[in-house]
């Protein structure tokens, strides 16, 4: 049935277990409807794990009721009073500073820049052999125009003090118990003052959803989302390393190059989670969409990195035979996601697998093989199987 | 490297600084609703709830005191079947890493439980479990003997005040989220539970409820057992529990009141509660959570009015808003309140 066979220089694709998992929106899933947001499919509830379907990544923009939805602990903030929400700038800093909204959109410039939001597990359900955590497909993930303040500015205003290293961020989420860790993550200091590292109080032009982080969220471009701390309240100036379980023991990787491991040798090293892979994506066709044979039909997708650029993105419809180079929409900035297209003629009736790898200006490429115990990094070759008729 | 723009910058957070000085910042706590604050400037949502009732099987009944406290049971089925090796390993890592409050005889049940209901036989076991799934089949029989250790507060007044001391400060740490720091169940995260959490300031409990709900859990709520606590703590945490509740200076409703709430009580609520009102009526044991005892727990007459008035949502506890007349359910609380066993003591 499924063609498990061999990519591009002969490298044995890893076999998928069970039926053919391509992208999201297999039939019989549940859609449900949280406030603010438009039907999402469900992965869990409390808390809340919500992905994006699929089609929603024909548009530039993911809207902001379509954005998925993943939280860490159970107690994420329902009720958010403007009146007494701060955002506390602590730590080793001249002048501790505590920022109202208004301050934040009246007191410091505003900027916007364009970036994809991706979860460091998105498509974790595709890891073989299986690994727990919330088994994503490829939907965890959205493009947004996202405007705030920097955090270079915020920073510089509360002035860090010398011998500062790091700087830690959390949000109003909370634990039920005390011995659950509460969630914060730190940026190095250099990072966090590089100058495109945001605190953003809006996302496409309107305010942030509830579910996304209202009111302000830390946007850390071409970075995982776990960085990109939600309804943020607390960014604390640190004079040594950052200590804290989610990211001493959890959203680690394999300190290898691609972060790669195997259950029989499980890395020894390990390193938190940061830069976005390199990775494409189909999005038309639908896993199970059919079409129609000896007529055009124009393959979409995405694809995008950690901010390198895209500079190509190649398509097989022969089972990683014959690529061909898919034609790529503007660029909507170094951050966002790069759209692709390619026509297609079918020319029988049939199934086809389809294939596609990007490449970016720093010389990166696709992975054929991946597999880490936290199901992260996901960017191996995509394949999806269409049906034409 | 001090650049004039960045001293600039200092001048205005100064400024910015002496700005903030009368507004409180915001904590480490989350600010609850203020006073009065602008039309725009309190956000809410409710969140829905998709909680799904797992497969009977043995061991649910820990599974359920143990796990859902702090998250759905579709965190078990959303994820691939596991081995029992792997279901070994993530409930290790949620007791030692993420504290889940399991004590040592509830570890093995639990992971038996997963293992028969998304392990990698769950397949071939599903069918039958799935068919007794619902909330009316209990997984195991009812009458397990109840192992609650028996508390035994401090007499001594000094002893006492070191009890309710110590189990205020274990509240605050492990309670209040849900619970709420005066325990009125308006807690930061009690408010994403479909079933609120119990207000206890409004309830007058008995010891043995106390201890039992500690020891075992409320199943069909969010509230865990905590077997991971000593005897001494449970103890304190129980003292402090009844001091939540002010004294009670209500005067007991007049017998004909109490008679006439008893003729309602049993014609409307004996099904459930029981006809003694300690919650063991014919439909109590299909029902999750279970019907209140009010022989061990006396709600205040408001209380009492109020959920007549609303139901309880997440439970069986229906409103009665257009059932029984206000006065009746005047009555009904007067007569509820008069089961509980100190106060009805002769």
């Amino acid at each position: 049935m499924r063609s498990l066979g061999v990519a591009g220089g002969g490298t044995l694709m890893v076999p998928l277990l069970g039926r053919a998992e391509s992208s999201s929106g297999l039939p019989g899933e549940q859609l449900v409807r949280f406030p603010e947001k438009t039907d999402l499919i469900l992965r869990t509830d409390r808390p809340p794990q919500l992905e994006t379907p699929l089609h929603y990544f024909q548009q530039d923009f993911t809207p902001n009721e379509a954005f998925y939805v993943r939280w860490h602990l159970e107690g994420i903030p329902t009720t958010v009073n403007l009146d007494t929400f701060r955002l506390e700038i602590s730590g080793a800093v001249e002048k501790p500073l505590s920022l109202s909204l208004a301050d934040l959109r009246g007191r410091f410039e505003a900027v916007s820049l364009v970036a994809v939001n991706q979860c460091s597990g998105n498509s974790r359900s595709f890891f073989a052999p299986r690994v727990p955590g919330g088994q994503w497909k490829n939907g965890a993930l959205g493009n947004a125009r996202w405007t705030g303040v920097r955090l270079r500015e915020l920073l510089d205003r509360a002035g860090v003090k010398a011998g500062a290293v790091e700087v830690a961020f959390s949000g109003l989420d909370r634990a039920a118990i005390a011995a659950t860790p509460n969630f914060a993550k730190a940026l190095t200091l250099d990072h966090a003052r590089e100058g495109e590292v945001m605190v953003a109080y809006e996302m496409n032009g309107a305010d942030l959803p509830m579910l996304n982080g209202f009111p302000v969220r830390l946007v850390v471009p071409g970075w995982y989302a776990t960085y990109w701390v939600k309804a943020l309240n607390q960014i604390r100036v640190l004079p040594e390393k950052f200590q804290g379980f989610w990211m001493d023991k959890a959203y680690r990787i394999p300190t290898a190059p691609d972060g790669n491991e195997s259950p029989e040798h499980p890395a020894t090293e390990t390193t938190p989670i940061n830069r976005l892979s390199l990775r494409s994506l189909f999005v038309r066709p639908e896993p199970g969409e059919q079409i129609p044979a000896r007529q055009p039909f124009e393959i979409q997708g995405l694809a995008f990195d950690s901010g390198r650029g895209i500079e190509r993105v190649e398509v097989s419809t022969h089972h990683g035979d014959a690529w061909q180079a898919a034609r790529l929409d503007p660029e909507l900035g170094q951050y966002a996601w790069r759209r692709w297209r390619l026509r297609w003629n079918p020319p029988a009736r049939g199934k086809y697998q389809l294939q596609v790898r990007a490449f970016n200006r720093a010389g990166e490429r696709q992975t054929t093989r991946l597999w880490n115990r936290g199901g992260y990094l996901r960017n191996v070759i995509e394949q999806t199987e269409v049906e034409v008729v | 490297m001090r650049t004039p723009m960045k001293i600039l910058f200092r001048a205005f957070a100064v400024g910015v600084a002496v700005f903030q000085a009368g507004v409180s910042g915001a904590g480490d706590t989350p600010a609850p609703l203020a006073g009065a604050p602008g039309p725009d400037a309190v956000r809410s949502i409710t969140l829905p709830h998709f909680e799904p009732t797992l497969a009977a099987a043995p061991g649910r009944d820990e599974f359920l005191a143990v796990c859902v406290s702090c998250h759905s049971p579709r965190y078990v089925t959303l994820q691939p079947l596991f081995s029992r090796r792997q279901w070994e390993e993530t409930v290790d890592k949620m007791a030692k890493v993420y504290g889940a409050p399991m004590g040592q005889e509830q570890r093995q049940p639990i992971i038996d439980y997963l293992v028969a209901i998304h392990g990698p036989d769950s397949d071939k076991a599903g069918a039958a479990a799935d068919e007794d799934s619902a909330f009316t089949a209990p997984a195991v029989p009812p009458a397990r003997p109840d192992t609650t250790p028996l508390l035994k507060p401090a007499v001594e007044a000094a002893a006492h005040q070191a009890e309710v001391n110590h189990g205020a400060e274990l509240f605050q740490q492990d309670c209040a989220a849900c619970h709420g720091t005066a325990g009125r169940g308006d807690g930061w995260v009690g408010r994403v539970l479909l079933r609120r959490p119990e207000n206890l300031a409004a309830i007058c409990f008995s010891p043995r409820l106390l201890g039992q709900a500690l020891w075992n859990g409320k199943p069909g709520t969010a509230m865990p057992s905590w077997r991971n606590l000593s005897p001494g703590d449970l103890t304190a945490l129980a003292a402090y529990v009844q001091t939540l509740h002010p004294p009670d200076t209500a005067a007991p409703a007049s017998s004909e009141a109490v008679q006439r709430g008893n003729l309602l009580f049993q014609q409307n609520c004996v099904p459930c509660h029981g006809v003694l009102a300690d919650g063991k009526g014919v439909s109590a044991a299909s029902l999750m959570p279970p019907p209140a005892n009010f022989r061990w727990k006396q709600p205040d007459f408001d209380y009492i009015l109020q959920i007549l008035r609303d139901g309880i949502s997440g439970t069986g506890m229906p409103s009665w808003k257009s059932q029984l007349s206000e006065a009746d359910r005047r009555a009904l609380a007067g007569f509820v309140r008069s089961r509980f066993e100190t106060a009805g003591a002769p």
